[in-house]
This record gives C-alpha cells, structure tokens and sequence, in this order.
C-alpha cells in the first residue's frame, strides 16, 4: 500500500473532528472521501498534508510514518495536495506560477535550471492552459485557475495527490472537463485522493469511496455498494420513514407569491454559485429548498436577503424594489435566519431578543418577546444567560426567535436542523408548525434534511450545482431517485 | 528552446533604459553647477531611497508590515557611530561593523515574524524601536542620550564625493534588491509573502527565506545607517531611532508603489526633497508633504510609479 | 513613598483608563486602530486649553469646547481617510490594514502641523479645577487632580450605563460582536459607524481636556500619547474594554513606579518590555479572545 492511515484522531476542543478513522490507498487508485458537511473529510486529508498535527494515530506513506511532519516534509516525500481556495502569485506569468512548484526548496538558487521551462510547458499542455503560458493568472477563467493549481500540483511528480473539492464552484461542463482530465492523471505511479461531498459527482471517476459522517468512517467500498449502504443513505436523506410525514396538501398552482426569484445568479469572483434560478414561495405556506451541502442554498437566501449581490429580479409581496440593502430588505419583514446563525455571543437572550426588536415600540417589543418566548420556553428559562453558554440547540432557538422578533412577513431559515439532537428537532418542528397554523407569515426553509424538509413542506424545490433540478408539491417529491442516484 | 527567463517585467527593456538614464543623470548632478545645499538634500534622499527600497523587500515580497525600520537603521548608526567615537576602528570597518550588526538585528527581529501574524508583527517591530531608544537614553553616559554622538572621523568633506557615496549605495542596493526578487528566491519569497500554507505546500521550509529576507533587508538598512553617521557627523536618536521617522520610510515605499524596489527608492527621494522644497512654508510643510502622501496612498494605492502604469494603460 | 506612589497611580491610571475606553471602542466596533487617538486628545486638550484663556465661563466652555472638538476630529478622520480607504477595492486585506495604520499616522501629522500653526508647538496645561489640595494616605495632592480622576471613573461608568441600558448603546455593543448579525436584523451599519465615531470623537476630546489638566498637551504630544494608548490597548486585548481598564491601571502603576524608581525619562521602558513579551507569548493579549 502506499498510503496507510491507522486510527486517526483529531481533536478541536471537545469536538472529535476525526475519531478513529482507518483506510488506505495504493498507487493506480482513485479513491473517493465524501460525508456531508463537518464530517471530518477536509481534516483528515489536512493531516495527511500535515497541514494539521493529529492527536494521535498513524499516517504510513512508503511504509514511512509522516504523520505530525511539517508540510515541506511531506511534500518532499511525494504527496500533493490542490486546495479548494488557491491564490497564485498574481504579478507573474501563468508559467513563472509553475516555475515556483519546480523550483527546489535551496536558499541560494539564483539561476532557473535549464530543463525547467519545458517541465512548466509539459505540465501546461497536460492541464490545457498551453495557450495562457504568457498570461497572468488574473486573466484565466475559474476552471482555469484550479487547473494551474493542479499544474503545480503535478509538475512536483507526486505519488499522492489530494484533490479538495475539486469541482466546487464549477459548472455542468466544467465539471465534466476536469473530470475526464483527473481521469487522464490515473498512472501506476501514483494514488489520486479527492474530496468532496457530493456523491453523484464522483461515483463515475473514483474506484472506491471511503464515506465518512461526524468524524467516523461509515463505509469503504465500491461506489455502488457505497451508495446503496442503508447508512449512507440516512446520513444523506435523514432517519425515518418519509411517507408518514409527507404532506397531503397541495398548494393551488395560482396562489399568490410572497416571493418571486426570477433569473438570478451569483457569482463569487469566477466561481458560479447560483445559476440562472427562478421559483416562487406562496404565501402563508411552508416552502422547503432542499439539496446536498455545496449546491447553492445559502446562496440562494442571501442573494433573496440582498447580502450578496446577485442578478435578476426578486419580487417581495409583489413589489420589485431597486437597488435595496440587506438591512433595508430586513426591515421591509423579509428576514433571514442564516445556518451561521450569527448570534451576539457575549450578550444575554434577552439582549438579543431586543437587537430583533429593535425596531418595535416598547408595548410592541413587549407582546412579541412574550409571544417568542411562549414558542420557545428554553429561551424564557435563559433569559438571563449569554448566548455563548447555550447548547448548539438553544442557540438555534435563540436565532430564530430573533429573527420572530422583527415580526417577519417571510422568514427565511437556513438549515434550521443541522447538527441538532432530536429533541430540539422537535422543538423546532412544533414552532414551525405554529407559526404556519398562524398563517401570518410564508416560511422558507434550506434543508440538507428530508425527512425534516417533508414533514413540513407544502412545496419542494431541488437544487444541484446551483441550479433548481425540481420544482413541485411535496407529494410528487421522489426523495432517492433526486437526491442520490 | 528558449532560455528560461524568470524577469516577470513584461514591459520589454524600457523600464532598464530609463533607469541607467536616471542613474546617469544623477551621476552628473554635481557638474551641472547645482549648490552644495542641492546636492545634500539629494544625499539625504538617496540615503533614504536605500531605506524604502529595503523595507519594501520585506513588506512588498515578504509580506511582513515593518514598522520598526529605524530598529535595523539606527543598530546600524549607532555600532558605527559608538565604535568611531571610541577611536576604535577606522570610518570603513565601522561601517561594515555597522552593516553586520543591524543583520543581527534583523536576525532578532524575524523571530516574532515566525510566529505573529501581519499586524501583530508590526506592533512588535514598532515596540522594537521605542525599546531601542529608551535603551539608548538609559546609556546615555556612552551613546549621548538624546542629543546623541558625534563621530571624531569623516569619510570625505567633500559634498560631491559624499553626494557619489550615497548614489553608490543607493544604485548598489537597487541592483542587488532586483536582481534578488527576479530570482528563484524572490518568486519564492512573494509565493510565501502571498499564501505561506501554499509555498510550504509546495515543499518550501518558510523559515530560512523568511530570515534571509530580513538579513539582506537590514544589512543594507544598517549600511546606509552607517553611512549617513559619517555623512552627518553625528548618530542621534532622532535621525535614526525614531518610530515616527520608521514611519516616514513605509510613507515613502507606498507613495513610490510598493512591491517595485524602484518605486520606493523614488518615493523616498521625492519625500525627502518635498519636505525641503515645502520649507519656507515652516510648520506647513511637513502637512503639506503629509497631505500630497495621504491623497496618492488613498486614491492611487499603486503609487506614483503604479500611475505611470496607469497612464501606459490608458494610452 | 509608597503612599505617593500609589496616589498618583491611582490618578494617572484614571486618566489612561478614560482616554484608552474610547480607542479601544472604536476598534471593537470598527476594526480599525486609529493612531491619531493621541492627537485627537492634543486636539481637544488645545482647543480646550485656548476656550478657557479667551471666555468667561471659563472651565465648562473649556470642556464643551473641547468635546466639540474631539466630536470634529473623530468625523473629520471618518470622512476624509477611513471612508476613502475602505471604499477602495483594489487593496487586499493585509494591504489595507498596513494602508490603515499609515493613513492614520499621515493624518496624525496633518492635524498637529495643523495645530502647530494655529495655536503655536507649545506645551499648554488648562488651569486647576478646584483650589486647594486634600491629605490622602499623608500624601498632599491637588484636590483639582483627585476631582478629575474622579470624573474619569464617572464618564467610565457613564459609558457602562449607555452601553447596557439604552438602545443605541446595545446596538453598538452587538456590533462589536457581530457586525453581520446586526445588519440581519435591520440596522444601517453605516450609521453605526457614524455613531461610534461620534462617541468616539466625544470621549476622546473629554479625556484630552483632563490629560491637559493633569500632564498637559503640545502638539507633538499625540504620538506619545497614542504610544501608552496602544499599549494599554494590546496588553489589555484589542476590542476588550475590561481588559483595558485593568491594562490601564496596570500600565498606570507600572510607569509611576518606574518613574519614582529609575527616572522620569524611563517611565515606559518596562512597560514596553512587558508588552512584547506578552505580543510574543500572547498576541491577543491578556484578556483578549480569539
């Protein structure tokens, strides 16, 4: 084998980031490491760069221990890694970029050796960016800067080769390029690692799949077989039987729209976020927008609450406003619950519930903060508490309550369930069923979880690589064949 | 195949021919009947263009803030300056005794670079000078205290020949400080300037560019300190261990355009010559100078040599 | 001697608690480390100083003077150097905070050639408080000095007081800890800052007029000045107010007793020395969080 991991552990605070994984890899393979979210796949390949030290466990590279070397060990033992984020040297020339990844780590190196060039020119036809050897980096398209980066990373002749998330930020045809052109990179030579947290995306270019869910390796097989394991399937569509909650209702196809997305994409830089979406949310119905981690959710909610920018066109209660702020769009009762939840930790509940109500007149701030905390008991027992001593549960309580506390006309909420115990789960659930039984305000909610996505929603929306894939009542939503397969 | 070329100018020979104009020109300033007073201001700002090119090899390509130039500048002024006082070496083993222990200097000041991250690097290497200059008065019985030492030697009384000195000084550091970023090793040290996960990634022990940056920064720093002792005749906190004239070497990097060495030798000369030029204004010029830098580092980040650029583009 | 000591420390660490509270609110609420701070106190300090030479209502004016003009400063630094520098976007972010700290030194050196050239590069001191002196400890103080730290502690506690109880005050507060949660919940974070600069500018131009009363100012005085500022602000942790109160009465007692001990000229020196080693060992501080 080549690359041997033994009983990996990492630790950050009290959470097990890593707990105990094993696995290897040997040269000719290409090996798959997905998981959701937070479960610990960017960290272990973090150790194996040693960009992390683990706490305690085995990394065998060659039958060699590197595991805790510095990373200019471990790169010079063979093992490369093209991270998600890259900043290349803007200044210089996409090749003076790769003379950099050949250039040998000496201190007194004035003179580029003379093989250097046509090792930076070779490297550059492989990756296909032989025509931008005299361009600067700023000048290439986003797919063409992770292919420098994989440039750089290949001209070092590596036997490991770690691939963060590849394809993030990558569109259709992107992706299916650089798939074909990691496929190329196979050799006997070497063993190629690649993250990433969609399984569709990689069960085509990878010879097995090692899944991983809160920092514990859950399967290690062929794709297939990875795909049909029963715990994979619920740690990507949640536990449960999904028909007993699912919703009869239909809403009618012409009922009016609290919200109208039409034609909007964002862009970071040069990745593509979101492209193209359009869809409605009714009013006065609960509306779920469900999708893996990376497909363009967030996005989503925070081109609609004006915190990127984004173009196209979004309708509020069947106005258009123009060029609006995120806090004047808050204030307008379009409010967002964000999954980073972006609590004021070193205030108390109380404090908190206030910023919310900021803008309300005392008696108002009063009957709000009573109605608040009659949906959220916890909430009226911590009153006192600051909001950095609550659970993970209570402090997704807390921010919603905040957001109840500028009386929403549509509220928002992004992944209201991610990573809570089931007992706030119900917790949450019971408030969102109030609230729609109220009838005073549309709720839209970003779901990684189905199940949870079901048993509230009257309308489903499916996203993949921020496009919207499915659109229709929740009762016509065929959760495995959307998702998964 | 083509021979390798890591020169990133893709500007073609221009920018060389202008300087070797430039170089000469000044060469021949003192035959053009300027006055001596000119010709001191023009050393001045020489010595000082050595400052800024040296502090933008630390923050243009290593990317670490240093506000603590007149810690490498002022160890260099005053090893000399104590050693020439106490009639124990002659003016040029001064001077090399001046340039070697500002590298020790540097040596010192690169430890808090391997740990702090940008900002917090730059508070210490501010701190590193106040420190220096309390020091400084606290041996006030040998360094002179505030009102500082005179050295017994001179080099030359000569204004021209002190005037070729500090052009010699100031040519050979600019030489050398391009020659070093156009090298491997400056397209190693930008690459860990700009992302050090990255470089140490690509297999780079960040550690021994990171201090050899900081040793060639402070030798020619400690060089021209030492120089400029001779040249004024005394070594005064001041002049050299002063955080506010620290600060007037950063001030003159980014208004020449950091990340060139060219641009803050520029900028270094035109501050220096500013101020005198604004002078009959008294109190005034130093605001005036303050006001013209303030508006160039908030409307043309680039720098002056950043809005040639500019206007190459717009043509 | 130790009676002494502990008296004027007592002061003098009032007066760096007061005029490093509103340095260290601005960066929690902004980011932004302004190193004019100790000439916006000169600025307060002189203007202050030239109110109470030239009317009647002698001290009152003086202080309403120079609070106005602390006001001045604080937005006049807003609108003319911070603004344009984070509206530019070609800068990165390491960029901009070396760009930062410089602009606000520029303008340090605009403002006191600025000063220099109205009010003349003199040392003014604005005249005693209240007559008289008091025994404390044995120790014959100025009651005009004891008065002062006094209202340095009260304009502390005042500063609490909005903080905690008023709604303005806690919006500021939640900026400091979480800018984009504030904007979530429908606040303009422009007139935030608008607002902590004004406070800001406030604060600093009352404590420039009590450091005029106690050690008085000059217009070269600003970058000493932000130099103990700083360093209160660093050891204490940035953006943390207790840290820097306790910091400033640590700083406070340091240097008197330096000063009593090895001379006057020496005072900061240990102070500077603990300060890089706890930079070394500690970058955030003594109280700060990372």
């Amino acid at each position: 084998m080549l690359l041997e991991v033994t009983d990996l552990l990492k630790r950050f605070g009290g959470l097990k980031a890593v707990d105990g994984v094993s696995f290897a890899v040997d040269r000719g393979e290409i090996l798959g490491l997905i998981g959701p979210n937070g479960s610990g796949k960017s960290t272990v390949m973090n150790l194996i760069m040693g960009v992390l030290k683990p706490d305690s466990g085995s990394i065998l590279l060659d039958s060699r221990e590197i595991g805790g070397r510095s990373p200019n060990r471990i790169a010079g033992h063979g093992v490369s890694m093209v991270f998600q984020h890259s900043r290349p040297l803007h200044q210089q020339t996409v090749l003076q970029n790769l003379y950099l990844a050949l250039l040998p780590n000496r201190l007194f190196n004035f003179r580029l050796s003379p093989d250097i060039d046509s090792r930076a020119h070779d490297a550059l036809k492989l990756v296909g960016l032989e025509h931008f050897a005299g361009r600067k980096p700023s000048e290439l398209p986003f797919a063409g800067l992770r292919r420098l980066e994989l440039a750089k990373s290949l001209v070092r002749k590596p036997s490991l080769l770690l691939l963060d998330e590849p394809f993030a930020g990558l569109s259709a045809s992107e992706m299916e390029e650089f798939s074909d052109l990691i496929r190329q990179l196979r050799s006997d030579e070497r063993a190629i690692i690649l993250v990433d947290h969609n399984v569709k995306g990689v069960r085509a270019l990878v010879d097995r799949i090692v899944a991983m869910s809160s920092g514990q390796k859950i399967a290690d097989d062929l794709p297939d077989h990875v795909l049909a394991s029963p715990r994979v399937r619920e740690v990507y569509l949640g536990r449960g039987d999904e028909a007993v909650f699912r919703r009869p209702h239909s809403p009618a196809p012409d009922a009016p729209s609290a919200l109208k997305v039409e034609h909007v994409s964002v862009r970071y830089g040069e990745a593509i976020a979101l492209d193209d979406v359009s869809l409605s949310v009714p009013r006065g119905e609960v509306t779920a927008v469900v999708g893996l981690n990376g497909a363009g959710k967030t996005s989503l909610f925070n081109a609609i609450c004006g915190i990127v920018p984004a173009s196209g066109t979004v309708e509020y209660e069947g106005r258009t406003p123009r060029a609006r702020r995120a806090y004047e769009i808050a204030r307008s009762g379009v409010v967002l619950c964000p999954e980073t939840r972006e609590l004021f930790t070193d205030m108390t509940v109380q404090e908190n519930l206030g910023i919310g109500g900021n803008a309300l007149a005392a008696a108002e701030k009063r009957r709000q903060t009573e109605f608040v905390e009659s949906l959220f008991p916890r909430l009226a027992e911590r009153r006192k508490q600051f909001a950095r001593t609550l659970s993970g549960g209570e402090q997704q309580q807390l921010a919603i309550a905040r957001a109840l506390m500028m009386k929403p006309s549509i509220l928002l909420i992004d992944e209201p369930t991610l990573g809570l115990a089931p007992i706030i789960f119900d917790a949450i659930s019971n408030v969102i069923e109030t609230l729609r039984e109220s009838g005073e305000l549309s709720l839209f909610l970003a779901e990684q979880n189905l199940t949870f996505a079901l048993r509230h929603a009257d309308l489903i929306h499916v996203m993949e690589h921020g496009k919207i894939k499915w659109s229709g009542p929740a009762g016509e939503f065929d959760a495995g064949s959307a998702l998964i397969a | 195949m083509t021979v390798p070329r890591s020169d990133r100018s893709d500007t073609g020979p221009w920018p060389y021919i202008v300087a070797a104009i430039v170089v000469c020109l000044l060469a021949a300033v003192p035959f053009l009947g300027v006055n001596a007073y000119l010709l001191s201001i023009l050393t001045l700002g020489l010595f000082f263009a050595v400052f800024a090119m040296c502090w933008d090899l630390l923050f243009g390509y290593a990317g670490e803030p240093n506000f603590g130039a007149t810690f490498l500048i002022g160890t260099g002024a005053y090893t000399a300056a104590l050693l020439s006082s106490n009639g124990l070496a002659s003016p040029a083993v001064c001077i090399v005794a001046g340039a070697i222990a500002a590298v020790v200097a540097g040596v010192l000041l690169a430890l808090p670079a391997l740990r702090l991250r940008g900002p917090y690097f730059g508070l210490v290497t501010l701190v590193a000078t106040l420190i220096l200059r309390q020091v400084i008065i606290l041996f006030s019985d040998y360094t002179g205290g505030e009102i500082g030492i005179a050295v017994p030697d001179i080099i030359t009384i000569s204004s021209t020949l002190n005037f070729y000195i500090a052009l010699g000084a100031a040519v050979l550091t600019a030489l050398v400080l391009r020659l070093l970023v156009n090298s491997p090793f400056g397209l190693v040290l930008e690459a860990i300037g700009q992302d050090p996960l990255n470089a140490r990634v690509l297999g780079f022990e960040i550690t021994k560019y990171k201090v050899s940056a900081f040793c060639v920064s402070a030798f020619f720093s400690g060089l021209a300190g030492a120089l400029m002792v001779f040249y004024l005749g005394t070594a005064s906190t001041n002049v050299f261990v002063d955080a506010s004239v620290g600060v007037q070497v950063i001030i003159a990097a980014i208004v020449g355009g950091r990340r060139t060495i060219v641009g803050p030798a520029i900028g270094g000369v035109f501050l220096i010559a500013a101020a005198q030029y604004l002078h009959p204004l008294g109190s005034l010029s130093e605001m005036g100078v303050a006001v013209v830098a303030l508006v160039i580092l908030l409307f043309l980040p680039g720098g002056l040599l950043g809005a040639t650029r500019l206007f190459r583009k717009a043509r | 001697m130790l009676a002494e000591l502990i008296v004027s420390g007592v002061i003098i660490s009032a007066i760096y608690a007061l005029a490093t509270t509103g340095f260290t609110l601005l960066y929690g609420v902004s980011g932004i480390l302004n190193l004019a701070h100790g000439t916006t106190l000169a600025t307060a300090g002189i203007v202050a100083w030239y109110v109470a030479g030239r009317s009647d209502l002698g001290l009152v004016a003086a202080l309403a003077a120079g609070i106005a003009a602390g006001v001045a400063a604080g937005l006049l630094t807003f609108w003319l150097v911070i603004r344009p520098l984070q509206r530019n976007f070609e800068l990165s972010e390491s960029d901009e905070h070396v760009f930062m700290l410089v602009a606000t030194l520029l303008w340090t050196i605009i403002l006191q050639e600025g000063l220099a050239s109205i009010f003349g590069d003199v040392s003014v001191s604005l005249p005693q408080m209240i007559p008289g002196v008091v025994d404390i400890l044995g120790v014959r103080t100025p009651a005009s000095s004891v008065f002062v730290a006094i209202i340095a502690w009260l304009v502390i506690g005042l500063l609490w007081f909005y903080v905690s109880k008023t709604k303005s005050g806690q919006i500021l507060l939640a900026a400091s800890i979480n800018p984009r949660g504030l904007v979530l919940c429908g606040i303009n974070l422009g007139r935030v800052h608008l607002l902590v600069w004004a406070l800001y500018g406030a604060l600093a131009g009352f404590a420039g007029v009590l450091v005029a009363m106690i050690l008085g100012v000059s217009p070269s005085s600003g970058l000493d000045l932000t130099a103990t500022a700083f360093s209160i602000v660093v050891l204490g942790g940035l953006g943390s107010v207790g840290g820097t109160l306790i910091a400033a009465n640590l700083i406070g007692f340091i240097e008197t007793a330096t000063a009593y001990t090895l001379g006057p000229s020496l005072r900061s020196l240990p102070a500077l020395i603990i300060l890089v080693i706890v930079l070394y060992f500690r970058p955030q501080g003594l109280f700060g969080r990372r």
